[in-house]
């Protein structure tokens, strides 16, 4: 079960070397996201398409906004 | 799917922007952030209309936000600040709670904001309240011109 967080403990998170994901659909994505972030919109997201990412380093996923 | 650590940020990537943090993006949309003026006079709560004339007098300004300790903003005073006598504490004079836009906030959006609200510029703060600078369109982008601006009065002979 994901941890709640705020953007305070992202940035910080961050420095650590933890991933950011968008699951918002590309198009969202491309009209702006945070920097460094992988795209992977949540219809996409299952075992394959997660192995970008790296399973030892924190994951921190956002979407728009609370909803 | 056996990650150790998963972190959801519930507020957001619009709360990112909100606070005027970066973002990359691939279309390239002009944001307010992007013509900010950030050189602008403040003032306490607990100044005087002196204090405020004298700052918008250094630095050429029309208006003046009163910004706390942590820069947060808590009202704006004008150019009706030219009326008041010296001694008046501006936070007799401020308008409390002005209109504010975010960074993130496209140029477009905001002109018509503006426009909407018959102002020529808008403090600009992050999600917290916390100053960053003042928006003013371009010309070009400015309020949409009446029938008699459209055209000089001499047109009409």
């Amino acid at each position: 079960m994901p941890q709640n967080t705020d953007r305070d403990q992202v940035r910080e998170l961050l420095r650590q070397g933890a991933q950011l994901v968008e699951v918002l659909p590309s198009k969202q994505y491309q009209k702006a996201h945070l920097p460094g972030t992988i795209n992977l919109p949540l219809k996409n997201l299952n075992r394959d398409t997660a192995t970008r990412l790296l399973k030892d380093k924190p994951v921190i996923v956002y979407c728009y906004d609370y909803q | 799917m056996g990650f150790r650590e998963v972190f959801d940020d519930a507020p957001g990537k619009v709360d990112w922007q909100a606070y005027g943090l970066p973002v990359e993006s691939d279309d390239e949309i002009p944001l307010v952030k992007d013509r900010l003026e950030r050189l602008i006079p403040v003032c306490r709560l607990a100044d005087s209309a002196s204090v405020a004339k004298r700052a918008m007098q250094e630095i050429g300004a029309n208006l003046c936000p009163i910004v706390n300790d942590a820069g947060i903003v808590l009202g704006l005073v004008g150019k009706d600040v030219w009326h008041a006598p010296d001694a008046t504490p501006v936070e007799e004079i401020m308008e409390p709670a002005p209109t504010t836009i975010r960074p993130s906030v496209s140029i477009e959006e905001a002109a018509k904001m503006l426009d909407s609200y018959e102002i020529d510029s808008v403090l600009v703060t992050r999600s917290d309240g916390k100053l960053l600078g003042v928006f003013t369109p371009e010309r070009g982008q400015h309020r949409k011109k009446t029938s008699q601006e459209a055209w000089p009065l001499e047109a009409y002979g």
